[in-house]
């Protein structure tokens, strides 16, 4: 069933991966085109620009040349039918792309006249320090890593983690008990163990869900809920994405508090690499494991360091200008974007082993307490250490046909 | 076709600002935004120069590519225009623009910066034309008139020059034989023909 599952869920995301990749290189055009002022199929905007208004404004623009050829500006403009708002006659709905190839088009007549792209700061008469800059050509290179290398990535690195999950489940089917339910308990966290748990959870769910409305909801949700109402989901999201990194951050710190020195990378810790932590064979014991095995470390780490990553360069976002200037803020939102995807991924990672990935793993962040069994097949070693602390009170509980407790080298 | 464009002849302007306050007080622009300001480069040194910039109305715009939730758009003679009302503020179209023209009326409050103001080329927005409400979100729109933006044609050395670019360049162009010298126009290749796209 679960396997079947699998298979449906692989089908699905080779799909969409498919389609991403196929976005990424046959995608629209990234170019811009004029559209006349057309936001959500409303009515065009009435600027003026049929040929009347164009020779109006065209006059009107003769009249910046030298005094002695373009003469005494008329008393009153020569385009008075124009005024009070009056639409003029469109051109006939020219072609987009052919109006930008017309503007690009006298970049040879104007050749002699550009300068080179280059970073220019000056000083200004305002109590504005942004203002200094008078032109940043890197802008460009922002706008490709966000419209593409970030937003094409995000779909490559999601759908594809995915997708490698999925044909995990497919192929190999849930991780089982080998020696089944036992039927009695051992706590695997406490209360408050899980509390924060569930509040960074739960934040960087919310947090997850309304960056990817902001990257993804114009591709997705704007053409069938139209710019209005996409407009109000994009700032409510907005307001979320930066509310829930309050109990996020909290929560990250309490967990450095409560669980950094359990995750303290060890010897057993390679040993566990080595073997794959027992991820792709059920044959042999799973290896040895205290508290936390390696691949949990992986993910304490990956949010201790990716989680502070993206608050640091969240908050950065939040106060612009603050402490960056315009280059920084440019890498701030391309790492905060291009991480919090990755992050997105892993976490899709830990949601799937903590939950249809492994029989019995939910229970250990649910009510706190897991199998007997489970917690002597995957924490071995930290079984030992609190039946240790309990005086060996649990010794003498129902394990049935358990394999040797694992020797260590080094321990 | 016209296609409006700026352009700032350096050897000219002499930072009297001019077009920063017209600009201002023709769109009642609120306290802290400037739609247009004039920058020095090389102050107090030789080769000083000054120049007065604001939206370009690029081609191939960046804004409009950036722009989460498709609020700015262009017309056919080349402004770049803007709704208020589809705007969140998220400010990534400044961090796209080679010329810093967004403009905020917040600098944070937690992040939200409030609706994008930026040059229209006195064009106003997608309200209809002379309306109060436009009026109210972006200023006067002397295009729907029949003139060009208040900034060039108050400038009182004719250095900042709006209107087709056509007749912009050959301006230019004769000015730069007549003196001999000329350093340019500056932000064109960025704003006019920097697109690596192909059509």
């Amino acid at each position: 069933m679960a396997r079947i599952s699998g298979l449906i869920a692989a089908v699905v995301l080779a799909v969409l991966l498919g389609w991403t990749v196929y976005a990424t290189w046959f995608g629209a055009p990234n170019v811009v085109l004029p559209t006349g002022g057309v936001i959500d199929r409303g009515p065009e905007d009435t600027v003026p620009s049929g040929p009347d208004a164009q020779q109006a404004l065209r006059d009107r623009t003769e009249l910046q040349r030298w005094r002695g050829v373009s003469g005494p500006a008329p008393d009153e403009p020569a385009d008075t039918a124009l005024a009070g708002g009056q639409q003029l006659p469109s051109d006939g709905d020219p072609d987009p792309a052919q109006i930008v190839q017309g503007w690009l088009a006298d970049r040879e007549a104007n050749f002699e006249i550009l300068r080179d792209r280059e970073f220019l700061r000056g000083v200004v008469n305002l109590p504005d320090p942004r203002g200094e800059v008078l032109q940043q050509p890197q802008g460009r290179d922002w706008r490709r890593l966000h419209n593409n290398e970030v937003t094409y990535g995000g779909g490559w690195i999601i759908f594809g983690f995915s997708l490698l999950l999925a044909l995990l489940l497919a192929i190999r089917g849930r991780i089982p008990l080998k020696e089944g339910f036992s039927g009695r308990k051992v706590e695997r966290f406490n209360a408050l163990e899980r509390a924060n748990h569930w509040v960074v959870a739960v934040s960087f769910l919310l947090i997850a869900i309304t960056g990817l409305v902001l990257l993804y909801g114009q591709i997705f949700l704007k053409p069938w809920m139209g710019a209005g109402a996409y407009s109000g989901l994009a700032e409510v999201s907005a307001y979320v994405h930066m509310a829930f990194m309050v109990p996020f951050t909290i929560g990250v710190l309490l967990m450095i508090v409560l669980w950094l020195r359990q995750n303290l990378p060890s010897k057993v810790d390679w040993i566990w690499l080595k073997r794959g932590g027992g991820f792709f064979s059920d044959e042999g014991p799973s290896p040895p494991a205290r508290r936390f095995n390696a691949g949990q470390k992986l993910i304490f780490w990956a949010v201790v360091l990716g989680g502070g990553l993206l608050i640091v360069s969240g908050i950065s976002l939040m106060f612009p200008f603050f402490w960056l200037d315009i280059q920084g803020m440019q890498w701030a939102q391309t790492i905060h974007a291009a991480l919090g995807l990755i992050m997105i991924a892993v976490i899709i990672g830990h949601i799937y082993i903590g939950t249809v990935g492994m029989v019995g793993a939910f229970d250990a962040m649910w009510s706190g307490k897991v199998d007997y069994n489970w917690m002597e097949e995957h924490h071995d070693l930290y079984l030992r250490q609190i039946e240790g602390e309990r005086g060996g009170e649990g010794t003498h509980g129902p394990r049935r046909g358990g394999h040797e407790p694992h020797a260590v080298p080094g321990e | 076709m016209a296609r409006m464009k700026f352009l700032c002849d350096a050897e000219r302007c002499i930072e009297c600002n001019a077009c920063t306050t017209i600009c201002k007080n023709e769109h009642e622009v609120p306290w802290g935004m400037q739609r247009r300001r004039v920058i020095t480069l090389d102050d107090g040194e030789p080769g000083e120069k000054s120049l007065s910039v604001a939206c370009m109305h690029c081609t191939d715009a960046p804004c409009i590519a950036v722009c989460p939730v498709d609020c700015i758009y262009q017309t056919d003679i080349g402004v770049v225009l803007h709704s208020k009302d589809i705007c969140i503020g998220c400010g990534y179209c400044f961090y796209a623009c080679p010329f810093g023209a967004p403009q905020y009326p917040q600098a944070s409050n937690f992040g939200s910066r409030g609706k994008m103001d930026k040059c229209t080329f006195c064009a106003g927005g997608p309200e209809p034309d002379g309306s109060e409400a436009e009026y109210y979100n972006y200023g006067q729109n002397r295009i729907a008139e029949g003139k060009l933006p208040l900034c060039a044609e108050v400038c009182s050395t004719r250095s900042l020059l709006a209107g087709d670019g056509e007749i912009l360049s050959e301006i230019y162009r004769e000015r730069v034989v007549n003196r001999g010298y000329g350093t340019g126009a500056w932000g064109w290749g960025t704003a006019y023909y920097d697109t690596e796209a192909e059509i």
